[in-house]
């Protein structure tokens, strides 16, 4: 009841926000004799959870120590606790929350200003400290920073030499930080006409903005306004001196972020002004919808109306902040802080509350990212398929194409644009026709299909295959079973072909001749082929080549490591710049580390049964002291745990050699690529170039935690010093985000 | 005040879409409380009102959105063995289908808006429909034309043959 309360105040409601809060003060104040520990912790979780509605609750807590000075001075103190909590076990967002929340209490009379600049002068001086991640210091001087809006104006009115010194102190830290990490989190390669500022330098400009207009801000809403009378008479806190926990091996610091803008002023000429890039509003009405978007993303309907109804609707273009913001989450890197599938239907919600007017600006934002996205090439989009523009609607009206159907897409294409429709999925069978039976292995193509047909073995089908000529064998080798490609081939396409009806009919064929697939794909060429010949096969229909290479894994005819080399061979070359490729590597990694997960996760559940099992051993009365015995019981939990471990430690060299691979690849194409442009003369920055180098960053951003975990491997194995400034550069950002 | 941390907001946990619904089904076998469990823990989604004509390709495509797709089975009518216009969607965490609840639920295949609801999991024999004339129960009664899902309902299309009303 008393959580329901709290978190509700501040909806809409018949009466004022003002008797509101009022009321609710005097309730909770009623209440405090029998619940205050209650109470003191629906607080502190709302200033850690709801940070959209901040000044709403530091008014309350305004009012409560107006009525209660040490109830005041409790919360303070349990603030201050949670806030070494949040610190220690790097929940770094809530902790930023909590700090602008016992800043904002200065403005209502409950911490004492001096004290409150005492604590940012802490977190300012941790710039100072030595031999510490760039990224620690970043903290605190966002956390001092972020904290302004707010409470600027009566910090400076009661401190401002040290406000002044605090600020100098900043801007010094910020011009010598480095920002190695910057160009990889860039959404935009070009400047224009948005700038895409590092998170720091956008928030630096807009608190130096802020001083320049004497510390006024309008935007905020600020309930305590209403009560100063009464605020003004409390008596207030000071906070206890706070000393920065110190710097762990086991901290993680946020990743630096760069600012997503795309509208301005210029955008909505209609309506209400955009706030520019470098104001403040603009900064507090972003933080406060990611906020909202962060409490309430698993309830699509209650998102799109809470973003809705943000306040300050007529004075700002809110559909255009909210548009903006979203897009920013799309596209922030590493990865979006939700789902994707989430933000779409969001987007689709809005829609519907708004339909007059969001519609149109979610279309004005998809116009202006694809003419962004591309390149500023003017071609014809129809004359050069190569080039970016065309790849990227050729893609686009392939995911259409998943979506429905080949012919849909054809209808509804224009004539001038048909040479970027999507290939019709259909199977490509080289034993198909009466005109390929010259072609080595047709006529074991053509027994496979009858017996197959007939519902034959596993071991007909070996007794069918064993038929088939190997072109690669030497004469001594009489083991019927080491790599043949023609086998294999002949196997492969006859089998898919025939189950090509649909993935469950393919699903099913793998599944049946799975003791074939696994003999003849034994080898890693074995593997390779396999996948040679899906491709061949299924060219026209790249979701069924994911498909397939899913399966394959979850059933382990084919392995990671064998996907990863297929994807970067010359048989692929033609498609390395298509979007499915990389679904299909980036989806083989997810995978190799959901496995490392699972045995991981399964090992430390049997160590828990074996924990339980001695604590019961030990607990029990009649217990015979007998060694022996016990031993026998942990015997088989032991041997089991002997067993996980090393799975784990089989599954975890599988997955580092993955990456190793991944990364060796690139660096052989991309050398290869530098090299050639060197010497002919040419300029390196291709479109096929821009795209690989991206595709490489992409792996580092999507998989950045479990990489981090080689980076003494990566920096003396692959990335040296020897290698080209422009491969090296991508790794020397990486590296940069957590420095 | 130890773990000031672990308090959540009942508010802030509202995850409506991912409840279970008033349906059961009646051919479950085992206890209402049983089926309850299962729904609760299940990672496998009923989707219903989908057109005749969609693919497989189509449902994982939409589907994958949310998390690697384990399996689906297409809802298939008992006689013809024709899609009818349901289908089972299978992942390999509840998480996943957790997303696709919130997200997929409600919103368009093929230009229809379909509807997924927990499953208490794939059993053989459940992929067919059980209405009499072999595809789902809702399409013996319904008196709409929806030209996805064969036209008339099935009793509608047999009055029209008849020229007689139906007497049930």
């Amino acid at each position: 009841r008393l959580e329901s309360l709290i978190c509700r105040v501040g909806e809409k409601s018949t009466s004022s926000l003002e008797s509101n809060l009022e009321g609710l003060a005097g309730v909770l104040e009623a209440d405090l004799p029998n619940y205050k520990s209650k109470i003191l912790r629906i607080l502190c979780t709302v200033a850690r959870l709801l940070p959209e509605k901040l000044t709403i609750y530091t008014t309350l807590v305004g009012l409560l120590n107006a009525r209660n000075y040490n109830f005041g001075g409790e919360f303070v103190e349990a603030m201050i606790r949670q806030l070494k909590e949040c610190l220690k076990v790097n929940m770094y967002n809530e902790a930023e929350y909590l700090v602008r929340f016992l800043s904002d209490l200065v403005n209502c009379h409950v911490i004492a200003a001096p004290s409150m600049v005492a604590m940012f002068e802490n977190f300012v001086s941790v710039t100072q400290e030595e031999d510490i991640p760039q990224v620690r210091c970043d903290w605190y001087v966002f956390a001092f920073l972020s904290s302004l809006p707010w409470v600027g104006k009566e910090l400076y009115e009661k401190k401002d030499a040290e406000i002044d010194r605090l600020l100098s102190h900043t801007e010094s830290y910020l011009k010598r930080r480095q920002k190695i990490h910057v160009p990889m989190l860039q959404v935009w390669t070009a400047d224009k006409p948005h700038p895409q500022e590092e998170y720091l330098d956008c928030l630096w400009a807009q608190i130096q903005k802020l001083k320049k207009d004497c510390w006024q801000e309008r935007h905020i809403l600020r309930p305590y306004l209403a009560f100063d009378g009464i605020l003004c008479e409390a008596l207030q806190h000071n906070l206890p001196p706070f000393t920065p926990p110190p710097h762990t091996e086991d901290s993680v610091y946020p990743m630096p972020r760069v600012i997503f803008r795309m509208f301005d002023y210029t955008d909505n000429p209609e309506g209400p002004v955009m706030p520019g890039s470098h104001s403040v509003e603009r900064f507090v009405i972003e933080e406060n919808l990611h906020s909202i978007i962060k409490s309430h993303w698993k309830e699509r309907k209650t998102c799109a109306a809470q973003l809705l109804s943000y306040p300050g609707n007529n004075k700002i273009p809110l559909n255009y902040h909210i548009v903006e913001v979203i897009f920013a989450e799309l596209f922030q890197l590493p990865s979006p802080p939700h789902i994707e599938v989430m933000y779409t239907a969001l987007l689709i919600e809005l829609c519907k509350l708004q339909p007059g007017s969001l519609p149109q600006v979610l279309a004005q934002a998809t116009e202006m990212l694809y003419m962004r996205n591309v390149s500023h090439f003017s071609y014809c989009l129809t004359q050069d398929l190569e080039k970016p523009k065309s790849k990227f609607v050729r893609e686009v009206l392939e995911k259409c194409m998943r979506l429905s159907y080949h012919q849909r897409i054809i209808d509804i294409v224009p004539p001038s644009f048909s040479v970027l429709s999507p290939a019709n999925p259909v199977c490509i069978y080289k034993y198909g026709d009466e005109s390929d039976r010259s072609l080595p292995g047709y006529t074991v193509a053509l027994s496979l299909t009858i017996a197959i047909k007939n519902k034959a073995s596993n071991d007909e089908i070996f007794n069918i295959l064993k038929d088939v000529p190997n072109p690669n064998k030497d004469d001594d080798d009489d083991e019927g079973f080491t790599f043949n490609p023609l086998k294999i081939e002949v196997f492969v396409q006859t089998l898919l072909h025939l189950a090509a009806k649909s993935f469950s009919h393919s699903f099913s064929a793998l599944a049946k001749f799975h003791e074939v697939f696994k003999v003849l794909a034994e080898s890693d060429e074995g593997k390779f082929h396999v996948l040679r010949v899906v491709y061949e096969v299924w060219k026209n229909h790249p979701q069924m080549i994911a498909v397939l290479v899913d399966k394959m894994i979850r059933t382990q005819i084919v392995d990671c490591a064998a996907v990863a080399n297929w994807i970067f061979s010359s048989e692929l070359a033609h498609d390395f710049t298509r979007f499915y490729v990389w679904e299909i590597l980036h989806s083989t990694i997810r995978k190799m580390n959901k496995h490392v997960l699972k045995i991981h996760k399964e090992l430390e559940e049997t160590k828990a049964r074996l924990a339980r099992q001695h604590k019961r051993r030990e607990s029990d009365e009649d217990d015979d002291d007998d060694d022996q015995s016990s031993d026998r019981e942990d015997g088989p939990l032991e041997e089991q745990i002997e067993h996980l471990q090393e799975r784990v430690e089989s599954a975890q060299s599988e997955q580092k050699n993955l990456f190793l691979v991944i990364f060796q690849r690139f660096i052989m194409l991309l050398t290869e690529h530098l090299v050639r442009c060197e010497t002919g003369g040419i300029d390196v920055f291709t479109p096929w170039y821009k795209s690989c180098i991206e595709r490489l960053q992409q792996i580092f951003l999507q998989h950045h935690q479990i990489i981090q975990q080689y980076m003494v491997t990566l920096e003396n194995l692959l990335f040296t010093a020897e290698l080209d400034h422009h491969i090296l550069a991508v790794f020397q950002q990486f590296c940069a985000l957590q420095a | 005040m130890s773990g000031l941390l672990h308090t959540t907001l009942s508010g802030l946990n509202s995850d409506s879409y991912c409840e279970i619904s008033q349906y059961r089904d009646q051919h479950f076998r085992g206890s209402r409380q049983l089926q309850e469990k299962s729904l609760k823990i299940s990672s496998t989604l009923y989707v219903g009102n989908l057109s005749f004509y969609t693919t497989e390709e189509q449902i994982q495509e939409l589907f994958s959105k949310c998390g690697d797709v384990k399996r689906i089975v297409m809802g298939l009518d008992k006689i013809k063995k024709t899609p009818c216009g349901f289908c089972f969607v299978e992942y390999y965490t509840r998480a996943d289908a957790e997303h696709a609840m919130r997200f997929i639920n409600g919103t368009r295949l093929d230009d229809r808006i379909i509807r997924t609801d927990w499953d208490a999991g794939f059993k053989e024999g459940r992929q067919y429909g059980r209405g009499k004339t072999g595809g789902q129960v809702r399409d013996e009664y319904r008196t709409d034309y929806d030209v996805g899902r064969g036209g008339f309902g099935k009793i509608i299309q047999m009055q029209k043959a008849n020229h007689q009303p139906a007497i049930y």
